[in-house]
């Protein structure tokens, strides 16, 4: 067996050839999709992936069912793990560092307005009431002082609106959301200056969902996302080499096939092609296949396992480009086993996925 | 329990299958054979031989239809 722990991932044995599957770091820059119903092996093919990454590159995993803290058993030294609801301090209107505010200011307002679906009016009030406490705190001029989020729905409230107007019910919208955040956890949120998120980049770190409500954890993992690729694009540090590696379930909190059309494309999808300049990977996981067409499309490794419907069998098919025999072997698959399509090598394959020494 | 249940599988229909359920490397024909083993059942042997059958026709007539990379491929 050829040794390429240094510059690959294991992920398996192929079925077939008994060959060793390997997966070059540097591609994971290309995304990875991995699609399959509860209980099939997708969690335990990311532990072996991120058990390999742990200590040479940041890896950012985002956890909705306390499955990742199991592998502090095994990395005790090369993990954290943070309960966001708990444990985690961080003021989403803070800049990343080499951002400029007005940059983030336009990325946050349209990330915010997406998650919870706001349009074009009350996003523009997000935007200006945003531009006015960023003036008045002087982050504009550099000052390292910056509003809260608790702030930013009291300078909602003082809007001085004619009563009946438009404005009032965009105002209405925007402050309902914000207040239903702060009432459900005001100590996250009533944050001005939080942990050092550039300190955590380089470091392999669990950040957990659960206690939050379903929408606030999708802000959540939309808010470190944006994070993490506006910081490594403005940064601009670019190369063929992997530097991050983020991970997360239910991947369509983020790439949601129901787009709205009147807020235009997302940012997320040009990021994504985006974001392997700049070293920075994702693997997106769901139970099911109705996702944005941006990760199938920017997905380099495709890892199917048997899937609830046909209708999401059928996109995943089409998706990876299996041909009719290769579809219907889905559901035969084995315990352990899963469709791989490795572009790099224009491969289909049956990858056999060992059992994780944590199971 | 039906007296005809209580017949044990020939030993040699036994390694036979175990042969097959190797060679086709199926997790499920692998298990079910260990339950026989352990209770040494003619009704789950039966259905093995049935699924043991079917697949075998199966693979023959529509052959595995995934590539299989070797490892160089992947360096």
């Amino acid at each position: 067996m050829l040794n390429l722990f240094d510059t690959h991932v294991l992920l398996g044995k192929v079925k077939g050839s008994g060959a060793p599957a390997w997966y070059p770091m540097t591609e994971l820059t290309k995304h990875a999709l991995f699609l399959g119903a509860t209980g099939y092996g997708k969690t335990t093919l990311l532990y072996w992936i991120l058990s390999q990454l742990f200590g040479k590159v940041g890896v950012w995993m985002f956890d909705r069912k306390e499955d990742f803290r199991h592998l502090l058993r095994l990395f005790p030294d090369k993990l954290l793990v943070f309960n966001l609801a708990e444990d985690f301090r961080c003021n989403p209107l803070e800049p990343p560092p080499y951002v400029k505010p007005a940059r983030w200011l336009e990325i946050f307002v349209d990330m915010f307005c997406r998650v919870n679906n706001l349009l074009d009016g009350s996003k523009s009030m997000l935007l200006t009431t945003m531009a006015e406490l960023y003036e008045r705190y002087k982050v504009y001029a550099g000052s390292r002082n910056y509003p809260s989020f608790l702030e930013l729905c009291e300078a909602l409230k003082k809007l001085e609106l004619a009563r009946g107007s438009r404005s009032t019910g965009f105002r209405d919208s925007l402050v309902t959301r914000l207040d239903s955040y702060i009432a459900t956890n005001k100590r996250l949120y009533d944050c001005c200056a939080g942990f050092d998120i550039e300190g955590l980049i380089a470091k392999s770190v669990v950040f957990e969902l659960t206690g939050l409500i379903e929408f606030q954890a999708n802000f959540w993992i939309n808010l470190l996302l944006y994070w993490v690729f506006a910081y490594r694009i403005a940064k601009k540090e670019r190369g063929n080499r992997l530097l991050n590696l983020v991970v997360f379930d239910e991947a369509k909190s983020v790439f949601s096939p129901f787009e709205n059309p009147a807020l235009g494309f997302p940012p997320i999808t040009y990021m994504v092609s985006m974001l392997r300049e700049f070293c920075v990977g994702i693997i997106a996981s769901d139970q099911m296949a109705q996702l944005s067409n941006a990760i199938f499309a920017n997905s380099q490794l495709k890892v199917l396992w048997p899937l609830g419907s046909g209708e999401d069998r059928l996109k995943a098919a089409r998706a990876m480009g299996l041909s009719a025999e290769q579809a219907a072997y889905t559901q035969s698959l084995g315990l352990g086993e899963a469709i791989v399509s490795h572009q790099r090598i224009g491969k289909i394959f049956v990858l056999q996925i060992p059992k994780f020494p944590l199971e | 329990m039906d007296s005809k249940n209580n017949h044990p599988v020939p030993v040699m229909a036994l390694i036979e299958m175990a042969r097959q359920a190797k060679a086709l490397n199926d997790p499920y024909v692998q298990r079910t054979l260990m339950a026989l083993a352990v209770t040494n059942n003619p009704g789950l042997a039966s259905a093995l031989q049935m699924k043991l059958g079917l697949r075998a026709v199966i693979e023959m007539l529509d052959p595995f239809p995934f590539d299989a990379p070797e490892e160089e491929e992947f360096a």
